[in-house]
Formats: structure tokens, C-alpha cells, sequence
């Protein structure tokens, strides 16, 4: 089906429903007349465009949503860090997991000289690294999610992203990640989208709306030195 | 001999003008059912939506625009402006003073009159449902743009009355001399079919990259074609009571 | 200056020919009765005059200029027919008063007075009124309004006889106020004529006669008297109707061709009497010779 006729047809079935509403008016205002005269007509489009009206100022001043679109600068800092994040650890550099990115932390112990560690869902793409803590006795091991921004449409969705299930099973690290998630979001745009979405490709491309790279999260497992770490399906990385 | 009145072409229009933007204010009222209605069955959904997957997470977005309300807004348009050229709106005119040339011209002012009201309402209508859900899908608000630009304001406007203006020529073309009845149905067809035979010969892309005031300026200017002709089909026009 | 002047007026609708050739003057403030049967072209002609159709061939001038679609024509001129709407969403008293703001020379508390006269409740819509008030709110509109050309295009149809009569002489009063030119089509010529000056006959799309109504009332005359004698005198004239009842003839015949005196007629047995003028357009517009009876013999 070319454009052009898909165009047609979507503009069919709208003009078809809104006859078909006219007509069911016509026939149905020649009973209402009595009471719908040309006043009661005017004071009511009147005060339908004062609710509009007051509603538009309600949302000006009280409708704040508590999840805000990030602007321009703000998606050029965020992808600046992400970038920094990424050389740091590809440069086996751990110093980009700060305290601010934690999210969660597991604590749990373990027995031998070796933790082997098992990823389910391997391919929901978890980053998982591994660090030696000199500040943890033997024995234990800390399991950090780390979450940093990640952006799809200028909007920060990180904290959506759920977190893996961490646990032991039978002196087994586990690491498991959530099945599928599903978010809606309802986005107000007083915009012509039919405009905007032809006028994409002169947008100024200098900056992202979506930064959700696979760098967006990473699970640190700090062991204490001495600890290695049985990688059976060689996903772990290591940092120094 | 009575002297005889000597009423002023523009006075004759202004008074037409005044009694018909009241009389036919039933129009105003059905839009804006339009607009409930269509409001109600896309509460939930938007006007558009999108979706993204990454990960374990699929992200979507009910995108809540003005399109649909533009669209409706403009397809009311078209059809009140046939409905202005039907006959019992025409008799009507013949009640009190009035020519062809200066009822089509009130037509066009009352039409005119309406795509700004019409906007207002459409804004309304916008608003309304975006408070609605406000209250009730707070936490998954996101306000990208909350007050409508100017330039999409008068975007809005033009179009709403450019649909007004195709469907005022289209309903005067049918009310007209018999010669402009069948070259109006021939031009309706060659319109109509060939952008099915040529879909490539037609590529709307050009028109909806200009930028906001040039795209209002070209409807402008269709417009204004339309209301001319209309005037002009008018003038040759005749009208029977019977 | 003439109020209305058609030359060679013709008006096709696709094959019937509704106005062939018309030609009239019409000038001076008077109340002129528009004639004819059904289907004459009457109304067609009325409707060209108001300026809401274009004629096929000639001209028609409404104060000097062409009526049609003419804005001026529109201002001094009032097409009143059994067709007049109104939006449904005014009551009458908004009507009048709509008709207040369009012309300049409106009669308000007139109209109030007629219409509470006539019993007509100003908050009704117009389409909920019967038929003979319709009718009458339709003339007091067209009345009140005071457009220089007032054309009232069967004005009494579904009146009773009591507001007819009434509003025969409220037209009469409202032209001595204001003297303008009314053209009243009616069937009903006898009821009117004593409010008419001139008559405009009209029959199959042309106009057979335009004079005063005394000019037309001396236009034909009967004669009635033995066959033998009415026989003889018919050769030379114009015979308009015949009938021959028990032996006694009576024929209509055109009175300007009959070159005989009253003695002479007296002699032969043969009298004379005068037509209503009703009976005279009846007259002048059937087909020679015919008539209702031969159908049924």
C-alpha cells in the first residue's frame, strides 16, 4: 500500500465517524431546540473554552510532573560521563563506580578460595566486573549494582529499570536478571506531531535524546584479595 | 415616488455577518461534542505513541499532541462549510437583504470567524483531557510542551481554515451553473485517482518541511483562491425557493 | 423612473419554457394583481423580478438596473411566498426583529399589532405555525418591511376567509401610508380587485393583457340571446366562449371588435351584460373553444 493511499484511507475513517456524529446531532438537536437556544448555545461554548482555559492554567502551576525532561546541556553532560565511564572501564579503571550510582548492595558469604559465579539471562546484557576489596574479611563477598542514567527520549528512565535478583544457592553466586519490564508513559506534547515527526532529520544533532548504552548499569562483585572468581561463561570483567 | 434605500454593500455583509455567526453557532456545539467524543476514545492511548525496547525493558510512550484534534477540527470544518452551501441554509438568505455575492462573502467571514473559535475549542478540548490525566495517571506524566507556540497556533488556524474553505468551493461548486457542476465532478475524480495511479507524482514532503509561518502562509494563500472562486461561482449563481 | 421593466424576458428550465417573450412597464407607486393559472410562469417571473433567477434571454431592470443578484434590488425589494423560512432557532419576535435590523424602513410596532390581531404568539418558531398562520405572519413580514417593491406572491393561500378579507384591507391601508409598488399574484381575482389598479395577465409563459382593471373589465363583454341570432354575429368576431343552453346562446367575445350598436342587439333579441373581471382572465386564458363540459359529454 503506498503512502499516499494509506494517507487516504486514514483520512476516510475519521471523516465517515464524524458524519456520522453530525448526522446523529442534526437529528437528535431538532428535539433539543427547546432547550439549547442560541444563548444557552453561546454561554455554553463560552464556558467550555473557560474550563479549557483553566485548565491549561491548573497544569501551568500545579502540574508538575515529577519526572522531568532533560534538556539539552544536561543530555550533553550526561553523554560526556557515559563516554568517561566507558573509556574508565575499558581501561580496567574503577574509579567511575561512585557512591552516587549505588543503588544496591548485597552482602552475603561464601566458602573456598573461589566464588563461582553464574549469570541467568545472560543476554540481557548485565556488565558485570569484579574487584578486589582489600577491606573485606574472607569469607564475605559484596555484590554493588551500580545504575547510571540511561535516557530514551530525554527522559531519565534508570530508576525503572529493575534490579537484578542476587543470591547464593548451594556456595553459587547468582546473578539473576528480571524478565521483560514493561513502562508506559504518558507524554504531553501541545505540538503538531504530524509537523515535528517530518522535521526530525533537521533537528540539531548534536545532542542525544536517547543515551542507553549497554554502559548504563554494571554488577561489581568485590571480593577479598585472595578470591578469584570462577567466570564459567566469561562475562566477567576485571578492575583494578 | 418613495426615495429608495440605498444600503452599502459592506453594511448588508457585516449585518449577515453578525446574524449569521449567531444563528449558525450550532456548528461551534458540534464540534466540541466531536471533540469529547474523539477525547473519550483516545484517552488512554494519545494521539501517537512509541516504543522502545532495550534491555529487559520496554519503554512506551502515549504521545498527547494536537493532531487528532486538528484533524477532527478541520474534517467539522470541511462539512459545516458544504452544510453552509445547502439549500436550506440559502433560502434563509433570501428573508432578508442579501445577494449571492454578499452571503458567500458572510459565509467566508463566519467561516473564517469559526477557525479561531474552532482552535480555542480544540485547545480546550486538549486541555481538558490533559488535566484528566493529571489526576489520573499522575506518576507517568511527562510535560515536554505544555503551552501551544504562536506559530502552531496560527498552523492550526490556517489549516482548520483551508479545509473550510476546499469544503465551502466544493458544496458552492455543486449549487452553481450547470457547467461548473460537471467540471467540478471531473476535477474531483482526476484529483482523487491520480494520486492512486501516480502515487509519486504527489509528495506532500516539501509542504511539511517549511517551517510554521510559511506552511500558515501557503493555506493562507489556498484559501483565498477557494474564497474567490466561491464568490465568484456565487455572482453566477441562482436560487429558488421552490 | 419605472420600478420594473422586462424586455423580451424568456426563462428556460432545460426544455420547458416557463417565460417566453415577456415584455412589461411597470412604473409609479401602484398595486398591480399578477394573473394567471397554474403554471402560467407567474411565480417565475416573480422570482426574476426579486432578482433570485437569471433570465435565459432579454432583460429585466428592477429600478433602472438588472435584477439579478443585484444588491440594490435586494434592498428596495420583498419576495413574499408561501416558501419564506426562517432559521429554526428564532421565534417570531426575533425574526421581526432580525427584519428590523436588515430594512431601514421596518414597522415594528405595526407588525406587533397585526400579528396580536391575527392571534399569532410571537414565541412560537415559524415552522411550528399553520399553514394560514404562516401565511399571515409571512404578509405582515412583507408588509411592515415598507421595500419599495413588495411583491406578495399568493399571500392568502390557507388563510380563512375572515383574515383574508381583513388583510385585503390592511395591505390597502399600509399602501396609502406608504405608497409603494405591491404586485399581488393570486388566484383569487374577485376578492381583490377592489384593491387593484392594474391587472398583468399571464398565460403560458407570456402576457396576454396589462391595463387597468376597468380597461380589462371592457375587454369582453357576454351576449346572450336566440342561437340563430348570436350565429350570425360571430363570424366577424372574436369568440371567446360558447355555450348554447335550451335554445339560448351565450358567447364571450372581445368588445372592441363588435361594431354594433346597442339598438341594433336590442332588435334581434340579443343582451348585453358586463364580466367580472375574474371572469374575464378566465376568459382570456382558456383555450379557444374548449371547455370542462365537452369532457364529460
Amino acid at each position: 500500500m503506498t503512502n499516499i493511499t494509506v494517507l487516504l484511507l486514514s483520512l476516510l475513517i475519521p471523516i465517515l465517524l464524524v458524519i456520522v456524529v453530525l448526522f446523529v446531532l442534526r437529528k437528535v438537536s431538532n428535539k433539543t431546540k427547546n432547550f439549547w437556544t442560541l444563548k444557552h448555545l453561546s454561554i455554553g461554548i463560552t464556558a467550555y473554552i473557560a474550563v479549557g482555559l483553566f485548565a491549561l492554567l491548573y497544569l501551568s502551576f500545579f502540574g508538575d510532573s515529577s519526572i522531568q525532561v532533560l534538556s539539552k546541556s544536561e543530555l550533553k553532560k550526561i553523554e560526556k560521563n557515559i563516554e568517561s565511564i566507558q573509556k574508565y572501564d575499558q581501561e580496567y579503571n574503577s574509579s567511575f563506580l561512585t557512591d552516587n550510582y549505588k543503588k544496591k548492595t548485597w552482602e552475603t558469604d561464601f566458602l573456598g578460595g573461589a566464588l563461582p559465579v553464574i549469570i541467568n539471562n545472560a543476554d540481557s546484557n548485565l556488565n558485570i566486573r569484579h574487584l578486589n576489596n582489600d577491606n573485606i574479611p574472607a569469607g564475605k563477598v559484596l555484590v554493588t549494582y551500580y545504575q547510571f542514567p540511561a535516557i530514551i527520549d530525554g527522559i531519565d528512565i534508570s530508576d525503572k529499570i529493575s534490579l537484578p535478583n542476587v543470591y547464593m544457592s548451594q556456595n553459587q553466586l547468582w546473578i539473576e536478571a528480571l524478565s521483560r519490564n514493561e513502562v508506559n508513559f504518558h507524554r504531553i506534547k501541545a505540538s503538531l506531531g504530524i509537523l515535528d515527526f517530518n522535521r526530525k532529520v533537521d533537528l540539531d544533532d548534536d545532542y542525544p535524546s536517547t543515551i542507553f548504552y549497554l554502559s548504563s548499569n554494571f554488577i561489581v562483585i568485590e571480593t577479598p584479595r585472595g578470591t578469584d572468581i570462577e567466570d564459567s561463561q566469561g562475562v566477567i570483567q576485571y578492575l583494578r | 415616488m418613495q426615495s429608495l434605500t440605498n444600503m452599502s454593500f459592506k453594511t448588508i455583509v457585516k449585518k449577515q455577518v453578525k446574524w449569521k455567526a449567531k444563528l449558525y453557532s450550532s456548528a461551534l456545539s458540534s464540534l466540541i461534542i466531536l471533540q469529547v467524543i474523539f477525547g473519550a476514545l483516545l484517552f488512554s492511548s494519545g494521539s501517537a505513541s512509541s516504543g522502545h525496547g532495550r534491555g529487559n525493558l520496554n519503554v512506551q510512550f502515549s504521545i498527547y499532541s494536537l493532531d487528532m484534534f486538528l484533524i477532527i477540527s478541520a474534517l467539522w470544518a470541511f462539512i459545516i462549510a458544504i452544510l453552509f452551501t445547502t439549500k436550506s441554509y440559502r433560502i434563509d438568505d433570501l428573508s432578508i437583504i442579501s445577494s449571492r455575492t454578499s452571503s458567500a462573502i458572510a459565509n467566508i467571514l463566519v467561516l473564517i470567524l469559526y477557525s479561531f473559535i474552532a482552535v480555542l475549542i480544540m485547545l480546550a478540548s486538549y486541555y481538558i483531557q490533559i488535566f484528566g490525566l493529571s489526576l489520573m495517571e499522575k506518576d507517568s506524566l511527562i510535560i515536554d510542551k505544555l503551552i501551544i507556540t504562536p506559530s502552531i497556533f496560527i498552523v492550526c488556524i490556517s489549516s482548520i481554515c483551508l479545509f473550510g474553505a476546499i469544503g465551502l468551493l466544493f458544496g458552492y461548486c455543486f449549487q452553481g451553473p450547470s457547467i461548473i457542476k460537471i467540471s467540478s465532478i471531473v476535477l474531483l475524480a482526476i484529483v482523487i485517482i491520480s494520486p492512486i495511479i501516480f502515487p509519486d507524482f504527489v509528495n506532500l514532503q516539501p509542504f511539511i518541511q517549511l517551517p510554521d509561518l510559511l506552511l500558515s502562509g501557503f493555506y493562507v494563500i489556498v484559501s483565498i483562491l477557494c474564497f474567490t472562486l466561491c464568490i465568484w461561482i456565487a455572482d453566477k449563481s441562482e436560487v429558488s425557493r421552490k | 423612473m419605472n420600478v420594473i421593466q422586462c424586455e423580451k424576458l424568456s426563462k428556460k428550465f432545460g426544455r420547458l419554457h416557463a417565460l417566453q417573450d415577456v415584455t412589461c412597464t411597470i412604473n409609479g407607486e401602484k398595486i398591480i394583481g399578477v394573473i394567471g393559472r397554474n403554471g402560467a410562469g407567474k411565480s417565475t417571473l416573480l422570482t426574476i423580478i426579486a432578482g433570485f433567477l437569471k433570465p435565459t434571454n432579454g432583460s429585466c431592470k428592477v429600478f433602472n438596473e438588472n435584477s439579478f443578484n443585484n444588491i440594490q434590488t435586494a434592498a428596495n425589494t420583498i419576495l413574499i411566498d408561501d416558501r419564506l423560512s426562517f432559521s429554526d432557532y428564532l421565534s417570531l419576535e426575533e425574526i421581526l426583529k432580525m427584519g428590523a435590523d436588515f430594512y431601514p424602513n421596518w414597522q415594528s410596532e405595526l407588525a406587533y399589532r397585526l400579528l396580536h390581531y391575527a392571534n399569532i404568539d410571537l414565541s412560537a418558531k415559524h415552522q411550528q405555525l399553520s399553514k394560514g398562520q404562516m401565511a399571515t405572519f409571512n404578509l405582515v413580514y412583507g408588509l411592515v418591511s415598507r421595500c419599495a417593491l413588495t411583491i406578495l406572491d399568493e399571500p392568502m393561500n390557507g388563510m380563512d376567509e375572515a383574515i383574508r378579507t381583513d388583510f385585503y384591507r390592511a395591505i390597502l391601508k399600509e399602501y396609502i401610508a406608504f405608497p409603494r409598488t405591491i404586485l399581488i399574484a393570486s388566484h383569487h381575482l374577485q376578492e381583490m380587485e377592489s384593491i387593484l389598479e392594474e391587472i398583468l395577465l399571464i398565460n403560458e409563459g407570456t402576457v396576454v393583457t396589462h391595463v387597468s382593471v376597468d380597461e380589462l373589465k371592457e375587454q369582453l363583454i357576454a351576449l346572450s340571446g336566440p342561437s340563430e341570432m348570436i350565429e350570425s354575429l360571430l363570424s366577424d368576431i372574436d369568440v371567446y366562449a360558447h355555450q348554447i343552453v335550451a335554445g339560448v346562446s351565450t358567447a364571450i367575445v372581445d368588445a372592441s371588435k363588435l361594431f354594433i350598436t346597442e339598438e341594433m342587439l336590442r332588435t334581434k333579441g340579443i343582451t348585453k351584460s358586463a364580466l367580472t373581471a375574474s371572469e374575464i382572465c378566465r376568459y382570456l386564458t382558456n383555450n379557444k373553444g374548449s371547455d370542462i363540459d365537452a369532457i364529460f359529454d
